[in-house]
């Protein structure tokens, strides 16, 4: 009986461990990409990391990607918004445990931040930044050494932080379905740089002054040094330039003495604005805070120089070990080319954008209700840029192409409805009556066909044709328009149509 | 909970490996320390109240026992009483309300029962002073009891003193009082703290509320507060028993109870026998003719009200348990209601228990109202503001304070709530006692269910403090 109790207890134990797993990983924040992607480490996309920038924002603004595009260096950033400065330590030794780096990049604007010294603000800051880090010896490191930095009451905070879970379990009202499917897992530093600019006049001042930084922020500067050296990784301290007031480029400053006297190189572009050619009116963003789009290719070129020239790293374009690389690369011109759908509002021009890029996308044509109605060069004019398509347009109905070769066509089907997997996601369509009976209904919305990508029905027109363009690749749905035959020949409609409420 | 579950459970884990490795003869004294230690811990304003209290009971009870024949026992007894009774209505009802120490209204009903019962020879007076210390600072019922007896209790930890290595750790009784814990959590993580956010929106602003919201508000508070008491005994009797102490299972599906009478012996078990006890027999129970059995049982129905709390609204709620009693037994005495409940057929089972449910849910406005006045505002809102409508507006039902998924949630856990009352009502046993004969792979994957909802589900993290109970505040 006890025997039999035991292994009952085993067996618990076990699926408790299992289930548990699995809902750690669930729960847990993946993050963004302005935010430190642990996550995709633990999956295996940081594999190969020659260099990880880590840091505040300032380092996630930087173009990471062009350091790979230009001089073949495979830069993985986990630098996140304010990141606190012993999160940042936390963050690197956790990097280190799947990952060993020639060179690390910090990125210092937060090192000596003073709010440091405020545990209400800096804690809850810490908390959502801790979040990415797994349940582990370094976790534990971490949540006592924020105990002990920020004074935190043990039974109650300290005891949260410490077991994590109470934490996180509440994630479960914010799931989405990145949470179980990552998508663009290898997207390795930020989607969307900054393209604005200053609009005032401003001015990048600098100082030969000394300002004492936090204790925190000096203490995980000194074990940061320390760590790269016990490890044999070379340390390069940077900061970004902006218009800081005077006490923080003293304090930047003395971050280069510590750097100095303990032989790390320290990159403080405040000083060479003129080497680089950085405007602060032109590569400043508005925020007057980071380095706009601009800047940041300044900075990141001389990054990439400067790190090809003294380090072991670079040229590995090409490589089949770095494929993570260009995938990002990838996914990174594939973002631009959303945008360029985005901003095609005519149907003649987006569709002239989205024919030229037939062969990299899954394109599904949807001909619902009475598409034929009005000007018939409109629907057919589209379809015509896509190939001999003029049957589709007689009989209606579905087609799929899958990069550029017809998938699914309906044909002669009046009712269908047809599933293909992809590499992560499942694309259905359907019709439930035959186009002229639906369209005889006089129907307000379109709710007899449907184009589903992971429960979502990308059908926006009642009388004309549904176009929705998904990305397999990056598993991204990079737009979905209906143009209606009824309302307008030149416009695309990126919202569900109804006729009920049109003109409200 | 004296302390928060991130600390109290590894801190159990830890006491019950020490228990388990020490000399047997210490197990006693080492669980009298860890039970002040957590005490201490707890935040309470004044500590010298629970030792002192203890202390003093421990004395009186040898005195008593060689004295209870004497007059100058009946003295004792008498003033022991009055000391004991008067210390707790102090801190209750005068200017040192803001000191009272967490869990007077528990250890000093503990004290008197322990006493009474050694005067009226119903139990020996302990000799070692560890037993009765303990009896009285044991954590597990420490902040809202169960109130138990030192009779059922002290034998119990000369037992534990005594008892060999393999029986401590006894695989079964270890799962099954963890399985207890484990319920305990789910109802008052899922459940009670769920609905802690209507009650709380529905009865704070009540004036803005009509009939159905301050119905849904009152039934809620019925829910949570059963859920969060309920948990809260279970949570207690399930680390008790991890140790090898039985102590008493303080409810038995008190909601599907046919009549209020019933209702009481089925909720708080360990108050209303202990009113039943040392109030109501001793103000002479049934004994004296139909009248003072009315006198004494709406005497001890306001006792119990004064012991809850300080306001009229609590004399109130108090007052209308006496008279929901003594009207049942008037109409069971010419007749109108069935002796034996058990005769009922289902159905009336049914009404009859959703009729008792309306009744006690209706006091317990009284009870949860900030004030009296707050009370009968409550109520003259319920009858005669009409908002009927807000049942298919959906907008105004998910604003009283649980959204479509908060509910969603809610309702899932709620059958098992129900199921587990109905089925461990039927043949009294404890959840763990039923569970025990659904067979092993039954027993697993219903726990693990319980156990991941309530981890995943529950209402706690930053800004909550789960193990706050309702009853911590008596």
């Amino acid at each position: 009986m006890k025997r039999k109790r035991l292994l009952e207890l085993i067996a618990f134990l076990l699926i408790f461990a299992v289930i548990s797993t699995g809902l750690l990983n669930a729960l847990t924040v993946k993050g963004t990409p302005g935010e430190p992607r642990l996550y995709s480490v633990y999956e295996g996309y940081a594999k190969n990391t020659e260099v990880l920038f880590a840091g505040s924002s300032h380092a996630g603004q930087l173009l990471g990607r062009n350091l790979w595009e230009d001089y073949g260096i495979a830069a993985y950033t986990i630098a996140g918004n304010s990141q606190p400065v012993d999160i940042m330590y936390f963050t690197i030794k956790e990097f280190l445990k799947y990952q060993k780096p020639k060179v690390i990049m910090v990125e210092t604007a937060f090192i000596p931040d003073d709010s440091i010294s405020e545990p209400d603000t800096e804690y809850a800051g810490s908390t959502i930044n801790d979040s990415p880090v797994r349940f582990s010896l370094n976790y534990l490191d971490l949540a006592l050494s924020q105990i002990r930095d920020f004074k935190l009451p043990v039974k109650t905070e300290g005891a949260q932080l410490v077991l994590k879970w109470p934490l996180e379990h509440e994630r479960y009202k914010d799931l989405s379905k990145d949470d179980f499917i990552i998508s663009m897992p290898y997207v390795n530093t930020d989607l969307e740089p900054l393209y604005s600019t200053p609009d005032e006049e401003i001015s990048i001042v600098t100082t030969d002054r000394r300002e004492k930084l936090s204790d925190v922020g000096e203490k995980y500067l000194n074990k940061l040094i320390k760590l790269c050296k016990k490890e044999k990784i070379q340390l390069v301290l940077f900061h970004t330039p902006y218009p800081a007031p005077e006490i923080s480029m003293a304090q930047q400053n003395t971050v280069g003495d510590i750097a100095k006297e303990n032989g790390v190189p320290f990159l403080d572009f405040d000083y060479m604005l003129d080497e680089i050619g950085f405007d602060p009116q032109t590569d400043q963003s508005r925020d007057l805070n980071h380095c706009n789009y601009y800047g940041a290719e300044k900075i990141t070129n001389y990054i990439g120089q400067y790190l090809l020239e003294s380090y072991d790293v670079g040229n590995h374009r090409g490589d089949p070990a770095y494929e993570n690389w260009d995938k990002d690369l990838l996914a990174y011109s594939k973002h631009f080319l959303k945008q360029s759908f985005d901003l095609s509002n005519d149907i003649s021009e987006w569709s002239n954008v989205v024919a030229g890029n037939v062969e990299d996308f899954v394109i599904v044509f949807t001909l619902s209700g009475n598409y034929k109605a009005g000007d018939e060069a409109l629907i057919k004019g589209i379809l015509d840029k896509f190939g001999d398509y003029d049957e589709f347009y007689e009989k209606g109905g579905t087609l799929i192409l899958d990069h550029g070769k017809v998938l699914y066509n309906s044909g002669d089907e009046t009712v269908y409805a047809f599933t293909h997997k992809f590499e992560n996601a499942g694309l259905s369509v359907n019709r439930h009556k035959g186009n002229d009976e639906f369209a005889d209904s006089a129907p307000t919305e379109n709710d007899n066909d449907g184009i589903y990508l992971w429960g979502d029905n990308y059908i926006k027109a009642v009388n004309g044709l549904n176009v929705m363009v998904y990305d397999d690749e990056l598993d991204d749905v990079t737009d979905a328009v209906g143009i209606d035959v009824y309302l307008s020949n030149t416009e695309l409609f990126r919202d569900k149509i109804n006729y009920d409420t049109l003109g409200e | 909970m004296l302390v928060p579950y991130a600390v109290l459970y590894p801190l159990i884990i830890a006491v019950l490996i020490l228990i388990f490795v020490m000399p047997s003869g210490f197990r006693s004294p080492f669980l009298l320390l860890v039970s002040l230690g957590i005490y201490c811990c707890s935040g309470t304003k004044v500590l010298f109240v629970l030792p002192l209290v203890a202390i003093f009971t421990y004395l009186i009870s040898r005195v008593l026992d060689r004295k209870r024949a004497d007059t100058s026992g009946k003295i004792i007894f008498g003033i022991s009483i009055i000391i004991l009774v008067g210390m707790l209505l102090s801190f209750k009802f005068t200017g040192l309300k803001g000191f009272a120490p967490i869990g007077i209204s528990f250890f000093v009903l503990e004290a008197v029962s322990y006493l009474t019962d050694i005067y009226r020879g119903k139990t020996e007076a302990e000799k070692n002073p560890i037993y009765v210390l303990l009896y009285l600072c044991f954590f597990p019922t420490l902040t809202s009891g169960p109130i138990e007896r030192g009779g059922n209790l002290i034998p119990q930890f000369k037992k534990l003193d005594k008892m060999g290595r393999s029986e401590l750790f006894d695989p079964g009784r270890i799962c099954d009082y963890a399985i207890v814990i484990i319920y305990g959590m789910f109802v008052k993580l899922v459940i009670a703290d769920r609905l802690l956010k209507v009650t709380d929106l529905i009865f704070s602003e009540y004036y803005r509320f009509g009939t159905v919201a301050l119905i849904i508000g009152a039934a809620s508070f019925g829910f949570q507060l059963y859920c969060d008491f309920m948990g809260y005994s279970h949570i207690a009797l399930g680390i008790a028993g991890l140790f090898g102490i039985e102590i008493i299972n303080n409810f038995k599906a008190p909601y599907l109870s046919v009549s209020v009478s019933e209702f009481w012996r089925k909720w708080h078990i360990s108050l209303s026998s202990w009113l039943r006890d040392y109030v109501y027999i001793s103000l002479g129970g049934n004994r004296k003719g139909k009248i003072r059995k009315c006198l004494n049982l709406l005497l001890t129905f306001i006792v119990s009200g004064i012991w809850h709390g300080n306001g009229i609204s609590f004399l109130i709620w108090g007052g209308l348990h006496g008279i929901y009693v003594i009207v049942e037994n008037l109409l069971r005495d010419h007749g109108l209601l069935k002796k034996n409940s058990n005769e009922l057929p289902f159905g009336s089972r049914f009404l009859r228990a959703a009729s008792t449910f309306i009744l006690v849910d209706f006091a317990w406005i009284f009870f949860r109202a900030d004030t009296a006045t707050a009370a009968f505002l409550y109520i003259k809102q319920m009858f005669t503001v009409p908002d009927f409508w807000i049942l298919s507006d959906m907008d105004k039902l998910f604003s009283l304070g649980l959204d479509m998924q908060e509910l969603v949630i809610l309702m899932l856990a709620l059958p098992i709530l129900f199921g587990m009352d109905y089925v461990t009502a039927k043949r009294d046993l404890r959840v763990d006692q039923w569970l025990n004969e659904q067979g092993r792979a039954f027993r697993v994957v219903f726990t693990l269910a319980i156990l991941f909802y309530a981890m995943v589900f529950g209402v706690y993290g930053d800004a909550v403090d789960p193990s706050a109970f309702y009853y911590m505040s008596f």
